[in-house]
């Protein structure tokens, strides 16, 4: 993509091409943004399709003080907001990453480490096997984005949005932190059970498959 | 998975410094992501880095993270409906025609 500054010129000056490139560009990203506060997918890209009319309506006021992405990010959730199709969606997000922030949430299933009256404690009982039944370029093939997909939508909601911000969208945390108005330190916890759930859904996918190799060579 | 024996795991306890100090698997699981945020004070840093020097579960487990992350940055966006492209397109040029 070309230098976001000029494409913003560009875009301002009425050059199509440069729109169609940032729309290209931040559409996936909106997407998920847009999709937390309503209550489908087919919503959410109504919400997002309007967002882009208020987007062009609004460039010449867009000041770079704070960056495009976070701008872009705020028409979207307003107009998502807004939409309120679903009563509990008109509360912060804040809100939501509180409550999921609270209460503990371990990483791993318990009962795979060593009770307290081993002589290692919480040491692996059951430890994590690797994943080199098949090479990368098998694990990353669609199986595996299937069943990430899967993963991602039995996240809590919260988590669900903080994970495709950071991993799917490539933000920094600072970014999240910033677009969601959450702390550091929760935007953290998030990602972290996220991740850590991801993780176990993808170990539990690769077993059964190998016990499916096993059984039928 | 490899299995330490006991007498095994004493040998690399009493490797360490200070045996009290010696994380867990359980805490290391709960530590990965502010490790991999580079988000760990220091001494907490040098004894997650020891804990890996001794257990290969522990690395695995760190590996299955990492791939986690890069499977999920790997993953499809969403993509534009063709039909809200073209929308897109046609309310572009009625922006463009009314400035």
């Amino acid at each position: 993509m070309d230098d976001e500054r000029t494409l913003i010129e560009r875009l301002r000056a009425g050059d199509e091409s440069a729109f169609t490139e940032i729309v290209e560009h931040y559409y996936g990203y909106l997407l998920p943004l847009a999709k937390f506060y309503v209550s489908n997918r087919a919503v959410a890209e109504e919400v997002v399709q309007e967002a882009w009319l208020a987007i062009l309506k609004g460039i010449d006021r867009f000041e770079e003080r704070s960056s495009f992405k976070t701008w872009l990010s705020r028409i979207v959730m307003n107009l998502a907001r807004t939409r309120g199709v679903r009563e509990s969606r008109m509360v912060p997000f804040s809100e939501f990453a509180d409550e999921e922030v609270s209460g503990s949430e371990p990483a791993v299933d318990p009962e795979r480490f060593r009770v307290a009256t081993d002589e290692y404690p919480d040491h692996w009982s059951i430890a994590p096997r690797p994943w080199n039944a098949a090479p990368e370029a098998q694990l990353l093939a669609s199986e595996t984005m299937a069943v990430l997909d899967d993963a991602l939508e039995l996240l809590p909601e919260a988590q669900q949005l903080v994970l495709t911000m950071r991993d799917v969208n490539g933000c920094t945390a600072e970014e999240v932190c910033n677009v969601l108005a959450i702390s550091e330190t929760n935007q953290r916890v998030l990602l972290h059970r996220a991740r850590s759930k991801v993780r176990g859904i993808l170990e539990n996918h690769y077993a059964n498959s190998d016990a499916q190799r096993s059984a039928h060579p | 998975m490899r299995i330490q024996t006991r007498s095994e795991a004493r040998i690399l306890k009493e490797g360490q410094n200070v045996a009290d100090a010696e994380m867990t698997c359980k805490e290391l699981t709960e530590l990965i992501t502010d490790y991999l945020e580079e988000r760990l004070p220091e001494t907490e840093r040098i004894r997650f880095e020891q804990h890996l020097s001794i257990c290969p579960g522990c690395v695995t487990y760190l590996e299955q993270m990492r791939f986690t992350i890069k499977a999920l940055g790997v993953k499809p966006r969403g993509e534009i409906p063709k039909a809200t492209e073209s929308d897109l397109l046609q309310a572009f040029r009625s922006w463009k025609n009314s400035r």
